[in-house]
């Protein structure tokens, strides 16, 4: 029985291996085949073509990592929106009001954040 | 009434722990009345004991810990048979001794005494527990007052000492738990007279010559037995007066007790197989503790050392299986409690005047100490087992008893009364007479009513134990009799 | 299947105390000194909330029990997150931020806790262990500004989920194996012949095994919790060595009796060992420790060795050794909280937590002094104590299990244990004071901590209420598993 289900995956293993030996080859064959001359510019960071503005190493500031939280929190509630969309009318009443209590709980999280002063650019 | 002396203590240790700190001053006239008041109780269950009646008397017993899933429970229980009765007035005596004799102890006497009388409860609780887990319990329960007791009001390398006689302990009552557990669970109970009534042991956890070893070496400690005793001589040299009376008058029987009570009584069979071992190991003890004794300077190390020597007597005694050896042994137990107290207590009270231990600087003290000579001297006599006091009877029951088993270790025995003849007496011609070094010259021998009292009861004791000790052998046949009915 | 959801109340109020935790927090009205009482209250009446099941047999759905082994822990979990709160209200004014989320975070942890001793099945219990693992990496390193609580917190969380997916795996494993995830259903399949893939199913439990070897810090894989302990603010500290070991445990005993009792044969010497190692090692690199946290920490990883000596021997016939071991987690965590209510004190007075730095605390704070000695000697197993009960009942139900060495190794364990116990009352009683100064006197803390010693002193001389509340539990979670052992060969 569980010789069967790894066998199930020897196609997986299969693929994996051929797609390691398929990119390195192109890759080997691009090291081989094309010109290499080092020039200034080429070791330049790409900026859409201009030359680039200050250092290679920028700081994001830390609120961003504060947004992105509170996005993933709203994120994840529209995974959970979707399916259970799609099964409401099996389920019934009760599924609306466990959703009501999760965005309830959803809504005080932003509601905490807000408060705390999470939305604010200070 | 047993729990009632068992317990006083620990309600006089209540009332000494809440004293208000302005009263410290007034801990010691508790710890007195708690002390003294168990001495009645234990002196009128003495006089109660119905010397015809059943082995364990006065029983106290309730369930304690019991399980629904499995025939396992712990109870409760106390009772006294005729083994263990003395040694309950013994402690109780020796206790208010201790008391007396540490009337003015120096820093923090309210903690000093709220131990003592822990200690005594403790005490009281081995000798009384009739099941195996409250003796156990008990018997650890000592280790809290003692550590305290030594490494706070304590001489020399006190905090080592206390570590030391801990830990020498401990590791034996590891073994000894085990055992205990082993034996638990081949009978189903904890209850000694369940075990009692127990047949020989055949398929247990742990073989019975396995159990029987463990208990031994718990108890052997606490005996001690020779290679075990390394503990002692710094514990009773470092520990202050009185712990060293207790420590010397009490804590020891416990270890013989325990032998006589668990493991001669419950695995009899095993004892008939290892009579000769622990005979060899008591001769070893006797003489050993007794060259020992011969080498100090220390005056205290020296009693300490000959109190290895004389508990080896206990064991001598156990070795030889019967009626007369064991009687002896108990006997044994209880004047070398009264005897080496006595001998502690005196110790005590020359140093607290000469403030040196050392025998090489003490001399010719008789004509400057008069009272503590005679006494001192008296002690000696009876720990040289004169004629006429304690030591001489029990001594002499030992050495009747195990001269028909092991021939050739009652003679050892018998070296070492000469042994300890000449340590005792080589002593005291080296403290007391002889000439006085001038430094002693201005001595004045005051000797308060707290001295004097415990000494003198302590003398009175040992006379009367040396001329009349019927009614005390008698008590403790009427309990060895039934061990001894399960060896043959 | 019941899907009754007022089996739950316990859990609703505590989550709905822990918004109001964080609510108080945020509108910052109430004095934070005084957010540890209310907190508190919340999780005292969680507790009582739970007792209304109590002598109930019920479960919700297939995914959690709500019988006596629940109770039991309801109210276990209950009373610590109490002393927990009682013991941070000082600490958490004075030396952390954020006092609200705190006590929120604190209460959502008894939550998972709490259904790790419900779960009936893995996913559940997954989830549960989860819910209290990331409350407390957050707890633990609550002191942003402190460096080693970082440290310790980060510590933690790695560890933390090297071990979650360890235990993920074996649980994947398992259900490969029996295609369930239901406790029963496992012992079901375990019961039957196994044929191959018997290896398989040994390797999951390994690993299971091992993830929550992990969580209660079992030696070889304790290495997270000195650092963790130390670095964490005082009551987290208690609260982690309380609940984390607690819950894990809850878990671990109802995981080993109800799904793997069939391999009992294979797992017993596998924990055993690990015992060995854990007892051991623990007690003994404790001695070397000089700070009164990595001390307390090591300890208690010597106590997790007693309690999985306790769970190697469980077996097939009795609940002897699962009431012992319920008897004994319930022992530890009073004298335990004790400890460190006591070290919270004295930290509060004076910052210090190393151990000379306790010296001559007799003198200055009799009270504390005393009442930490007496937890300490409950903890190395003293008579008298609730400690010396416990041990000695789990100790018997150990050798009664035929594991006799298993119990010398244990009794010999709690001797070394007894040393640094001691070493710490060296320092309060035997060694002179640096001043003579009295320390305050802290009346909550104080009334706290005369609770828990009377709590030590009544399980060490009147153990029965305790223990027979210990053999329902234990019973319980044997009547599921009782009619597999029958299929068991």
């Amino acid at each position: 029985m569980v010789a069967e289900l790894f066998q199930q995956y020897v196609g997986v293993v299969v693929a994996t291996v051929a797609g390691f030996v398929l990119v390195g080859a192109a890759l080997f064959a691009n090291r081989l085949l094309a010109p290499r001359q080092a020039t200034r510019a080429k070791g330049l960071t790409y900026e859409c073509g201009m030359l680039p503005i200050g250092r290679g190493r920028l700081q994001i500031h830390f609120r961003y990592y504060l947004f992105a939280i509170l996005f993933l929190v709203f994120d994840i509630e529209a995974v959970f929106l979707f399916p259970w969309a799609l099964s409401f009318l099996d389920v019934g009443a009760m599924a609306f009001y466990e959703m009501l209590l999760f965005i309830i709980a959803l809504g005080f999280g932003l509601y905490y954040a807000w408060r705390k002063g999470v939305l604010q650019w200070r | 009434m047993l729990s009632l002396l068992v317990f006083l203590p620990l309600a006089g240790t209540a009332l000494v722990a809440v004293l208000p700190r302005r009263w410290e001053g007034r801990a010691r006239w508790i710890a007195l009345g708690a002390s003294l008041g168990c001495l009645g109780i234990a002196l009128a269950l003495f006089a109660a004991y119905d010397r015809g009646g059943p082995q364990f008397q006065f029983v106290d017993r309730h369930v304690w810990l019991s399980s629904d899933v499995a025939p396992f429970s712990v109870q409760y229980a106390l009772g006294v048979d005729g083994l263990s009765l003395p040694l309950l007035v013994l402690t109780a005596f020796l206790t208010v001794v201790a008391v007396l004799i540490s009337w003015e102890i120096g820093p923090r006497p309210k903690e000093y005494f709220a131990w003592l009388l822990v200690l005594e409860s403790s005490l009281l609780g081995v000798f009384s527990s009739l099941d195996l887990v409250l003796f156990f319990l008990f018997f650890e329960l000592e280790l809290l007052p003692m550590y305290f007791l030594i490494s706070i009001w304590g001489t020399g390398r006190r905090i080592y000492s206390a570590w030391k006689y801990v830990f020498f302990t401990f590791f034996g009552s590891a073994f000894m738990l085990v055992g205990i557990l082993a034996l638990g669970l081949e009978a189903g109970t904890f209850d000694i007279r369940a075990l009692q009534e127990m047949g020989p042991i055949r398929q247990a956890v742990l073989p019975a010559p396995a159990i029987f070893a463990f208990l031994i070496i718990g108890f052997g400690i606490k005996l001690p037995v020779v290679p075990l005793h390394t503990w002692l001589p710094d514990a009773h040299t470092d520990a202050p007066t009185a712990v060293s009376v207790m420590l010397a008058g009490v804590l020891l029987k416990m270890g013989g007790y325990g032998i006589l009570r668990l493991c001669i009584s419950l695995l009899p069979e095993v004892a008939r197989d290892a009579s000769l071992w622990l005979g060899a190991f008591a001769g070893a003890t006797i003489l050993y503790g007794a060259l020992a004794t011969l080498m100090q300077r220390d005056l205290k190390r020296l009693i300490a050392y000959s109190s290895v020597s004389h508990m080896g007597y206990v064991l001598l005694g156990a070795s030889a299986l019967g009626t007369v050896g064991l009687v002896g042994a108990s006997m044994q137990m209880f004047t070398h409690g009264l005897i080496t107290g006595l001998l502690f207590v005196m110790v005590g009270l020359v140093y607290e005047r000469t403030h040196t231990r050392d025998i090489g600087e003490l001399g010719g003290l008789a004509a400057r100490l008069p009272y503590l000579t005679v006494v001192m001297v008296f002690a000696g006599l009876a720990s040289l087992g004169l004629p006429s006091l304690a030591g001489f009877v029990s001594e002499a029951t030992v050495f009747l008893g195990t001269f028909p088993r092991h021939q050739a270790l009652a003679v050892m025995g018998v070296l070492g009364v000469l042994l300890a003849a000449a340590y005792i007496l080589w002593m005291v011609q080296r403290v007391f007479w002889g000439e006085a070094a001038p430094r002693w010259q201005s001595l004045q021998e005051k000797v308060a009513w707290w001295e004097r009292v415990p000494t003198l009861a302590l003398m009175t004791v040992i006379l009367l134990v040396g001329v009349y000790p019927s009614p005390l052998m008698d008590l403790f046949e009427g309990g060895i009799i039934p061990i001894v009915e399960r060896l043959t | 299947m019941r899907w009754d959801w007022s089996l739950l109340a316990p859990e609703y109020l505590l989550a709905g105390w822990a918004a109001l935790m964080a609510l108080l927090g945020l509108w910052g009205r109430l004095r934070a000194y005084w957010l540890g009482y209310v907190a508190a209250a919340g999780a005292l009446a969680s507790a009582a909330t739970s007792l209304i099941w109590l002598g109930d047999r019920t479960a919700f759905g297939d995914l959690l029990a709500v019988d006596h082994y629940t109770t039991f822990f309801r109210v276990t979990f209950g009373l610590i997150a109490a002393s927990v709160c009682l013991i941070s209200a000082g600490y958490v004014e004075r030396f952390l931020r954020h006092h609200g989320e705190y006590y929120a975070i604190l209460v959502v942890s008894v939550i998972g806790a709490t259904y790790m001793a419900a779960a009936q099945e893995l996913l559940s219990a997954y989830i549960a262990l989860e819910l209290l693992s990331f409350s407390l990496y957050v707890l633990a390193s609550y002191a942003k500004m402190d460096l080693r609580s970082n440290e310790g917190g980060l510590k933690y969380m790695l560890l933390g989920a090297f071990s979650s997916a360890l235990f993920l795996y074996g649980l994947g494993l398992i259900y490969a194996v029996t295609k369930t995830t239901h406790y029963q259903g496992i012992a079901e399949a375990l019961a039957g012949d196994l044929g191959g893939t018997k290896g398989l199913a040994l390797l999951g439990l390994s690993l299971i095994v091992v993830g929550l070897g992990f969580k209660v810090s079992a030696v070889p894989f304790h290495m997270w919790a000195p650092d963790a302990y130390e670095g964490a603010p005082l009551p987290v500290t208690a609260f982690i060595s309380a609940i984390s070991k607690a819950a894990g445990f809850a878990l671990f005993l109802k995981l080993m009796v109800q799904a793997f009792l069939p391999l009992h044969d294979d797992w017993s010497p596998l924990l055993a060992s690990l015992a060995t190692v854990t007892m051991l090692l623990g007690n003994l690199v404790a001695v070397h420790q000089r700070n009164i946290k990595r001390l307390l920490a090591y300890s208690s990883i010597g106590q997790v060795g007693y309690l999985l000596a306790g769970i190697a021997a469980l077996s097939p016939e009795t609940a002897n050794a699962a009431s012992a071991v319920l008897l004994h987690l319930a022992g530890y965590v009073i004298s335990n909280l004790a400890a460190f209510a006591c070290v919270t004190v004295y930290y509060n007075w004076t910052g210090k937590e190393d151990i000379y730095e306790y010296r001559g605390l007799a003198e200055r704070a009799p009270f504390v002094a005393l009442a930490l000695s007496i937890s300490l000697f409950s903890l190395a197993g003293m008579p008298l104590f609730a400690g010396f009960v416990t041990k000695f009942v789990l100790f018997q139900a150990i050798a009664e299990a035929d594991l006799l060495w298993l119990a010398a190794v244990a009794v010999f364990a709690s001797f070394v244990s007894l040393y640094y116990y001691l070493m710490v009352m060296r320092q309060m009683y035997l060694v002179e004071p640096e001043t003579r100064e009295r320390l305050g006197v802290a009346w909550p803390e104080y009334g706290l901590v005369a609770v828990l010693v009377v709590a030590i002193f009544v399980v060490g001389l009147g153990p029965q209420p305790l223990f027979n509340a210990a053999q329902e539990a234990a019973s319980l979670v044997y009547q599921g598993a009782a009619t597999f052992a029958a299929l068991s060969p």
